[in-house]
């Protein structure tokens, strides 16, 4: 610094140490004490520093220490470099720091934890050197990005936020028109695509309806379905008997009544002598032995009957010499009363007796 | 069960009726009534039969050119000749076309998928193929067949 500080304490109005004192009160009053001083060219500066804005080293007036001087103040070798988390922001920037020579007295000063209270000190140092021309906005907000709080606390000029607040509002005022054409549009669609999803849903429906029922349909394989009845022996007997089995797997009455040992040997040996009667089929009665009284009757009776029942009420009748009906009433009424069969047995017996 | 879970499981095991592809490509922007995403390989199965429909009906031309303005007007006119809701009553709808026309750019994206994987349809200039979604009507039958 004391390199430096010959060259141009001359054209201050205020000795450079008496501000620098300043400067450090300053510091501590702002509560920051581990500021540390370093003596570095202007090569070693620009190093350390982030580029805050390239616009500004594009600008060609900005050449010599005097014109700094002339256009920021009177302070153009101290230089402040907050440390924060994306670099060193330097106050003034990269685009002042012009003397090659020059030795630079820079105050290093660790941000990374509150970047809020850097940029306050920012501001105030700012104010202090009187180098508010040299710091845009964009410094402020290189050191502690929240334009909000910046704006809040007075450090943004009141330009710089009316203007981001009208960029804001112009942009949340799009995003809504942009928001209710959208959901104009989509109230729009909307009957539509209910009736289309309604569709797809009663389609989808019948699909699995249309499935559902031919898997109920589907026959299902005979010998795994007389396993699972407990009729495993007859799944048993061969390929060529699989219609066969088919049937009788689908037959459940059937499969129910073979569930009897008799039965089953039955139908066992039915298959198995190729589906030919094994038990020599009912045959109608031998009436040629009845009596020529009892073939005339029985041809009476059976002359016009439908059902074996008829034929039953109508011997009734011939036994008795009554109407059917009433014969037939009149033994439903005495069973019922009597409490069944087994009473009447039990009468019958007894009037024997 | 979602809609889509239960598509993707009638598709696998049943026949689906001709609507169903158009009706999906409807509603494949309502994620919360679809309950999920519709899956891309469901929405190029659905364009797939559309197209393919097409192109079968269209027994004209060596090449088909997979242009955005033809792609609409296939799935337009299947839905009308396969009488899908609305086109079983009307003539035009402009909510459908609107609708279609909004689902453009993700139809768009499975048709240039698979002109991307198309033969040129040209050798004399291949790349005019690619430009102007030129695919031969012969491959894109064959594929789509396969693949829808």
């Amino acid at each position: 610094m004391s390199q430096a500080q010959p060259q141009i304490q001359v054209k201050y109005d205020v000795p450079l140490e008496v501000r620098l004192e300043q400067v450090q009160k300053l510091l501590e009053q702002m509560g920051i004490r581990n500021v540390e001083p370093i003596a570095a060219t202007a090569a070693q500066v620009k190093r350390m520093c982030v580029e805050v804005e390239k616009r500004r080293a594009a600008r060609s007036y900005i050449m010599t220490v005097e014109e700094v001087m002339s256009f920021a103040g009177v302070s153009p070798y101290v230089v402040f470099a907050f440390q924060t988390q994306q670099g060193v922001v330097c106050i003034p920037d990269n685009n002042f720091i012009v003397d090659a020579n020059g030795v630079y007295y820079v105050h290093k000063i660790d941000c990374r934890d509150n970047s809020l209270k850097c940029a306050q000190v920012a501001d105030k140092v700012v104010d202090l050197l009187g180098i508010r021309r040299l710091v845009s906005s964009a410094v402020f907000l290189a050191i502690h990005p929240s334009e909000q709080e910046l704006c809040k606390l007075g450090i943004l000029p009141p330009t710089a936020c009316k203007k981001k607040e009208k960029e804001k509002e112009e942009k949340t005022e799009k995003e809504e028109e942009k928001r209710k054409k959208t959901a104009v549009t989509q109230e729009e669609l909307e009957p539509l695509e209910r009736v289309a999803l309604k569709k797809l849903t009663e389609e989808l429906m019948q699909v699995q309806a249309q499935r559902r029922a031919a898997e109920e349909q589907k026959p299902k394989d005979p010998k795994a379905a007389l396993k699972e009845l407990g009729l495993g022996w007859l799944a048993d007997l061969g390929e060529a008997d699989i219609a066969t089995l088919r049937s009788i797997a689908e037959d459940k009455m059937l499969l129910d009544a073979l569930k009897d040992a008799e039965k089953r040997s039955a139908v066992r040996k039915f298959i198995e002598n190729g589906f030919a009667p094994v038990t020599p089929a009912p045959q109608a009665p031998n009436i040629a032995k009845w009596s020529q009284k009892d073939i005339e009757l029985f041809a009476k009776m059976t002359e016009d009957t439908r059902s074996f029942h008829e034929l039953v009420m109508r011997y009734l009748e011939a036994e008795f010499g009554c109407d059917v009906s009433i014969i037939y009433d009149i033994m439903q009424d005495l069973i019922k009363q009597i409490g069944g069969c087994e009473q009447l047995q039990k009468m019958r017996r007894r009037f024997a007796t | 069960m979602s809609i889509i879970a239960q598509l993707e499981e009638a598709i696998k095991t049943g026949r689906v009726g001709p609507c169903v592809w158009f009706y999906l490509l409807l509603v494949m922007g309502r994620k919360k009534q679809l309950g999920g995403p519709v899956p891309k390989r469901l929405i190029a199965k659905a364009l797939g039969r559309i197209l393919l429909w097409t192109v079968n009906r269209n027994g004209k031309g060596n090449v088909v050119s997979l242009k955005a303005p033809y792609v609409r007007n296939a799935i337009i006119l299947y839905a009308k000749e396969h009488k899908c809701y609305p086109y079983d009553g009307a003539q035009t709808s402009p909510q459908v076309e609107r609708i279609i026309k909004a689902h453009m750019r993700a139809i768009m994206a499975v048709v240039r998928g698979w002109v991307r994987i198309a033969p040129p349809c040209n050798s004399d200039s291949p790349t005019v193929c690619q430009r102007h979604l030129m695919v031969r009507a012969d491959w894109l039958r064959q594929f789509l067949s396969e693949f829808a």
